[in-house]
């Protein structure tokens, strides 16, 4: 991306929680690297803290996970799959997510969990579920391409924005009963007959075809 | 033995973490749960119970100790 000078850089907070991981770990690599040499497990307190350090890391490494994964980074990090979604979203195009990512309504870091997050705590539990699924067909390779989405796209991530938005109290469309009863029960989505496809088709076949369709 | 394995299983777990801490992406995520949690189970089960053998044998041990030393400054009934 083009530099513009410091006003162009959104603000970053260092990863501290990643550093007071990586030394807590580090600590107790090197507690059990002797234990390792000497063949036996140090004084009983220092076992027992020995016992309880790793487990307590690893409590703060899945803590630390679930707020990382909403990055686009992590999101695009999935190469075959999820890297032309990313870059489709960053090009100017006419598809929502770039509209969205390109006018700065989702955040550039989080944009992919805003809109797949789902709405409040339930939406949040079902998208980190949703993950560990993608994790486990990326292993497996039990994925088809081109990605479709599982279920119904759950339109209160839409609302939580728009609902309230003057734009879009101000539509006459949206203003039909008939047409809000249709949405609300997911008889019809937001996108296809209205508004654009979320992300281009050729995007959802993979990082090769991606690249061939340049 | 026992106590070698648990702590070679910590430091493989631990250093999945210290990946994931760093560096996460969807790779270290799958390894970190996948792999690194099962690993740290079977580390933590196999140090506690090298723990707790040693501990008993430590015990067992002092009982001895305090035997003869009871036996020898004739405090033993016998």
């Amino acid at each position: 991306m083009e530099d513009l000078g410091p006003l162009f850089v959104a603000p970053h907070e260092p990863d501290r929680m990643g550093v007071f991981i990586t030394i807590l770990a580090a600590a107790v690599i090197a507690v059990s690297l002797i234990a390792l040499v000497r063949g036996r497990l140090p004084d009983t307190f220092s076992s027992s803290v020995l016992l309880l350090l790793p487990v307590f890391g690893y409590v703060l490494g899945n803590l630390h996970l679930l707020e990382e994964s909403k990055r686009v980074a992590f999101c695009g990090s999935c190469h075959e799959t999820m890297s032309p979604v990313v870059e489709a979203m960053r090009s100017d195009t006419e598809y929502l997510s770039s509209i969205h990512y390109r006018s700065g309504a989702v955040p550039h870091d989080g944009a992919c969990f805003r809109c797949h997050g789902g709405y409040g705590l339930t939406g949040n539990a079902e998208a980190k579920l949703a993950g560990l699924r993608h994790m486990v067909l990326t292993i497996t390779g039990g994925y088809e391409l081109p990605l479709r989405k599982s279920g119904t796209f759950d339109i209160e991530s839409c609302l939580d924005c728009h609902a309230q938005a003057a734009p879009f109290r101000e539509q006459e469309t949206h203003r039909d009963p008939d047409l809000q009863r249709s949405l609300l029960s997911g008889e019809i989505g937001c996108t296809g007959l209205c508004h654009p496809s979320p992300h281009p088709p050729e995007a959802l076949e993979g990082a090769t075809a991606w690249e061939a369709s340049k | 033995m026992m106590a070698r394995i648990a702590a070679l299983l910590v430091i493989v777990s631990q250093a999945l973490l210290i990946w994931v801490a760093l560096a996460p992406t969807g790779r270290s995520a799958i390894a970190f749960s996948f792999i690194g949690h099962p690993i740290l189970i079977v580390g933590f089960v196999l140090a506690f119970i090298a723990l707790t053998r040693r501990l008993r044998k430590e015990s067992a041990a002092r009982r001895g100790t305090d035997a003869a030393a009871a036996s020898g400054s004739g405090e033993h009934p016998a």
